[in-house]
């Protein structure tokens, strides 16, 4: 009998990103209401994204996920290239830690590689985006996730 | 000088409006001057998120800054840390100010 969820499994994703940002002083949101102030080290948005279609597993019945999370790294300023790469560069280490993110999860992982953005702001300095996927495998017991 | 002009000398001399500033060339030369100064927050719709900063714009008179160039800086207000030129627009029909856009260095 599966104990996975698929709130279960954005809280664990949640907490695995928010503690390596937050050891390199990057803020963290998830779902924010609000604006989120610009940045030069770069700020990461987490957006909960689409758990799909899932595959039935027969006997006893259950759902498996697929589930795109999405991140959106946002820096400005001079070096908004070099900042939006650091940030970057965090996931794969906080992942591969435990790709079971406790066992919220059968695999954590980047299955594409960052979509990236400039928008020009202005009167302001331009802002960098990039645009992070990561794909949670995870088994419900019910079709809700 | 013009009306405008006479205008635009009363209202940046105004300590409510103005304040000094020094406009730093790349090229050297330093030049001390007014600029009326403000720095709102813009708010941009970046992928799904609204992300929030700060506008810095400076607006100086063309009789004093005569032709802005990249990698010119300007202390906001004199002496402070200075801002560095992201983009620079002739401001009004005349010419006869500059509109600034600033970023930190």
């Amino acid at each position: 009998m599966t104990t996975q969820t698929r709130i279960g499994a954005l809280a664990a994703l949640e907490i695995a990103i928010s503690a390596a940002t937050a050891v390199a002083s990057i803020g963290f949101h998830r779902d924010p209401e609000k604006s989120v102030d610009a940045t030069h080290d770069g700020v990461v948005i987490m957006r909960d994204g689409d758990p799909g279609s899932p595959e039935y597993i027969l006997s006893p019945m259950s759902y498996s996920w697929e589930h795109q999370a999405s991140f959106e790294i946002t820096a400005s300023g001079k070096e908004r290239e070099a900042a939006v790469e650091a940030v970057i560069a965090l996931f794969e280490p906080a992942l591969a830690a435990d790709r079971t993110l406790g066992g919220a999860v059968d695999d954590a992982r980047i299955v594409l590689a960052p979509e990236i953005h400039e928008y020009p702001v202005d009167g302001a300095e331009t802002e960098r985006t990039a645009m992070l996927s990561v794909q949670l495998s995870y088994t419900t017991a019910t079709g809700a996730g | 000088m013009s009306a405008f002009g006479v205008m635009l000398a009363t209202l940046f001399s105004d300590p409510n409006l103005g304040m000094d500033i020094v406009y730093c060339p790349a090229a050297g030369g330093a030049i001390a001057c007014r600029g009326a100064y403000a720095q709102p927050d813009i708010e941009t719709q970046i992928q799904s998120a609204q992300i929030r900063d700060r506008k810095r714009v400076l607006l100086v008179r063309a009789c004093d800054i005569a032709q802005p160039a990249d990698n010119d800086t300007v202390q906001v207000p004199a002496g402070s840390a200075p801002f560095r030129l992201l983009n620079f627009n002739a401001n009004d029909p005349m010419r006869l100010t500059w509109r600034l856009e600033l970023a930190p260095q």
